[in-house]
């Protein structure tokens, strides 16, 4: 009975201590969550924003805007890139660069930045390959959250 | 790395690089390559190329630049994994380019 009545303060510090741990480890958890996916709503609307001003560049001939929208394509697709990059490194996830990179090379490959390209109509393949690699990138971003966050149903046998 | 000849891409040919041929401009991928890459790589072991500090690369310009070491100018491509070293905070830069070194040396040049 004593030695209950000398331990039981304790256990109850300590009950309180880990409690408050565990509420704090919860707290941060979700804090991460939150910024997490902020980070990745605004990448999504960067590469929705991005995919627009590549297919304008590429439907339109080379006049003297063209310089200025080479640059903030190129400046545009390094500032996601390295965003990307960020998350690999400050996550277990997002670790495949080939997604993005292919990303990269629908955008500024092919006769991007070339004197005698000719402006593309929109139902040509490469509007459809550009969209398709913004879709992608968007996927994975998305895949890569729902696989760290979103806690899939336990399927009954 | 002893014997490592270094080109800083800003300070020493463009802080803009840009477009794929000589036809395209001074910048050009081309021009980086014939002008910067096959002198320094037949003349040192080892050539460490840091890529920061531009207002960013196009793909077109890469893939002409380092994709041509192995379709244009005869590179093989396990001889650049040893000898070309690739300095970037940008980590899919180094490996975009990377990629285009392999897929030339597979025939893939896809990007033209």
């Amino acid at each position: 009975m004593q030695t209950f009545q000398a331990l039981a303060p304790i256990v109850a510090w300590l009950l309180v201590i880990g409690g408050w741990i565990l509420v704090r480890h919860d707290n941060n958890a979700r804090e991460n969550r939150h910024e997490l996916r902020s980070k990745i709503d605004d990448m999504i609307k960067d590469i929705q924003e991005l995919e627009i001003s590549t297919h304008e560049y590429y439907m339109a001939n080379a006049d003297d805007k063209t310089p200025l929208a080479q640059v903030a394509i190129k400046r545009k697709q390094t500032s996601l890139e390295k965003r990307v990059n960020r998350l690999k490194t400050s996550s277990v996830g997002f670790q495949d660069l080939k997604t993005i990179s292919d990303y990269r090379n629908e955008l500024t490959g092919g006769d991007f930045e070339q004197l005698d390209r000719r402006a593309k109509d929109s139902s040509n393949k490469k509007m459809m390959e550009i969209s398709l690699a913004a879709s992608a990138l968007i996927d994975y971003l998305e895949s890569e959250y729902e696989r760290l966050y979103i806690k899939k149903p336990v399927k009954k046998p | 790395m002893e014997n490592t000849h270094t080109i800083n891409v800003a300070k020493e040919f463009s802080k803009y690089p840009g477009g794929r041929y000589l036809a395209d401009g001074d910048c050009s991928g081309e021009r980086f390559r014939n002008e910067f890459l096959v002198p320094a790589l037949r003349a040192h072991p080892s050539v460490r190329v840091n890529l920061d500090g531009t207002l960013g690369y196009g793909s077109s310009f890469l893939e002409e630049a380092f994709g041509g070491l192995v379709r244009e100018a005869g590179f093989m491509s396990k001889d650049l994994d040893r000898s070309l070293i690739l300095e970037t905070n940008n980590e899919t830069l180094g490996y975009t380019i990377r990629r285009y070194i392999a897929e030339a040396k597979a025939g893939k040049a896809t990007h033209r």
